[in-house]
């Protein structure tokens, strides 16, 4: 039964997810193409690094849109074309739904963490040792902020019948969460100016893992299908 | 001392209630549809057929009252009832990306009663191609469609949610055809509702009829049509009706004409009709089951 939600659930975000492999690796391929058009491939290895980097960035930036549009998807899109009646219909058990959906979001998700985190934390040092790691702090805020829309998405598309609306909330909820830590910030002076930006982290993650599981817990125990 | 063997009921309503809102979807129902039968469920648009189905169906729970299907309690054993039934409904949301083949693979994996081999047969028979998307089939093929993915798993007990709405009369005939060869398998129960009184004439053993939510009558369809007369008095000239018999459901005064309809008819209400009203003249008529429907759903309603 599992296999089966899974397949329905990978066809039905095919694209996005095919949208979202072209983002996460396509600035890679174009750093590379980029080198080898203009003659760089023998460039040392800190042109290499300053490349990758560059190419990491965009893909970090890029990669929080399919995280956005996959988890405001996941449940709205059946909803919107009604689709969900016809599953409802069948003897699946909302645990077995909610399983397939939750492993390809999370899945998802983790594809893309383990990605940047592979290309920021093992490629680029290995390609050049002495280069700054400029990307660690983005790279873990980046990731923060991704599960926190990850989260958001989640649980508006559980609610939601619109897969757009749904989006817009998970584009929001960093906002909002940032707002109000900044806002604590100035106001009481907590989080402490320093630490701001690991607060912003901690807070995004433990927002969007609370919205994942909270959600969920309501998604099973709701009354109606 | 000889022992009774209770045969449990295929579908149990008790005192079954339904709001959305401020607005009642189905007052009070109570019913019971034994296993093996046919039953028909009839009723205007928003008379609480549907909302009554997903109850049945688990998708949807009640505000009070319990509703047990095939033994066990729609609310918390839906999972279980889901794989014993089958279910057609008014409008299909099936994945319309999906192949038929592909649909009928998706679904399976949901039954473990799933028979392939009358899958196929079924799929023959209503000369369906597997190759073909769901999208691309007519609101006919698209209906025996969802009847081969009801049927394949061998279900109890068979739901048809105004399955022939909006089907031209081929459509419809083969469709019917497929759940009567269906049901020649006796020990199938069968819900059925529809608008087309002709269909759950042809099918139903029993029938019930609903308003506004509240199930007006369930009888078997030979004895509601053998017991439910409309009674054709001319009244005496100046005079108005005094009394209609118990168990008027429905009346009509047109000039000296009074038409009453009568449930539980007997002759000995024509005589208490003759003798509680200035009446010259009596007729009594035979009625189809649209009239009944009629009579039973205007005398609800309080139209003439």
């Amino acid at each position: 039964m599992l296999k089966a939600l899974l397949w329905k659930d990978y066809r039905l975000n095919r694209m996005l997810l095919i949208f979202g492999a072209v983002i996460l690796f396509g600035p890679y391929v174009v750093v590379l193409l980029a080198q080898w058009r203009t003659g760089l491939v023998n460039a040392s290895a800190h042109v290499w690094a300053e490349s990758l980097t560059s190419a990491c960035m965009l893909s970090m930036g890029l990669s929080l849109l399919t995280i956005c549009l996959l988890s405001a998807n996941v449940f709205a899109g059946e909803r919107a074309d009604r689709s969900a009646e016809f599953l409802a219909s069948l003897p699946a058990s909302r645990l077995a739904v909610l399983l397939a959906k939750g492993i390809v979001v999370i899945g998802t998700i983790t594809v893309i963490a383990a990605t940047q985190w592979w290309v920021v934390e093992m490629l680029i040092p290995w390609v050049d040792p002495r280069i700054n790691p400029s990307l660690n702090e983005p790279l873990w805020f980046i990731l923060s902020v991704s599960v926190l829309i990850g989260g958001a998405g989640w649980g508006a598309s559980s609610v939601l019948s619109s897969p757009v609306g749904a989006a817009g909330a998970a584009m929001l909820a960093p906002m909002a969460v940032l707002s109000v830590v900044a806002g604590l910030s100035w106001k009481f002076g907590f989080p402490p100016e320093n630490s701001l930006a690991t607060w912003c982290e901690v807070v995004c993650l433990l927002s969007g893992l609370a919205s994942f599981v909270g959600f969920s817990v309501a998604y099973v125990r709701r009354r109606d299908a | 001392m000889i022992n009774e063997i209770r045969v449990e009921p295929a579908i149990e309503l008790i005192n079954v209630t339904k709001r959305f809102g401020a607005q009642t979807a189905v007052d009070e129902i109570t019913l019971s549809i034994p296993a093996g039968t046919v039953f028909g469920l009839i009723g205007p648009n928003g008379a609480g057929k549907s909302t009554t189905i997903r109850m049945i169906m688990g998708l949807t729970r009640p505000d009070a009252g319990c509703v047990r299907v095939l033994g066990m309690d729609a609310g918390r054993d839906t999972h279980r009832i889901k794989r014993r039934i089958g279910y057609v409904p008014e409008l299909h949301y099936m994945y319309r990306w999906m192949r038929l083949g592909e649909a009928l693979r998706f679904s399976a994996a949901f039954y473990p009663t799933w028979d392939r081999r009358l899958c196929e047969t079924l799929m023959d028979q209503f000369s369906l191609d597997a190759r073909k998307r769901i999208k691309q089939l007519s609101k006919g093929m698209l209906a025996k469609f969802a009847l081969v993915l009801a049927l394949a798993h061998r279900p109890e007990l068979l739901i048809l949610d105004e399955p022939t709405s909006g089907l031209d009369l081929f459509a419809r005939e083969d469709f019917l055809d497929g759940v009567l060869r269906t049901m020649c398998d006796g020990s199938r129960t069968v819900l059925f509702s529809s608008h087309t009184i002709a269909d759950v004439q042809r099918l139903a053993d029993s029938v019930g009829i609903i308003n506004h939510g509240r199930l007006l009558v369930h009888r078997p369809v030979d004895e509601l049509l053998s017991t439910t007369k409309t009674v054709h008095a001319v009244l005496a000239d100046g005079c108005l009706p005094q009394s209609a018999p118990l168990g008027a459901i429905w009346e009509r005064v047109q000039r000296r004409e009074w038409s009453v309809t009568l449930t539980d008819f007997t002759p000995a209400k024509l005589d208490q009709l003759r003798e509680q009203n200035a009446v010259e003249g009596v007729e009594v008529a035979d009625l189809g089951l649209e009239d009944v429907f009629k009579a039973f759903v205007l005398g609800s309603t309080g139209r003439c």
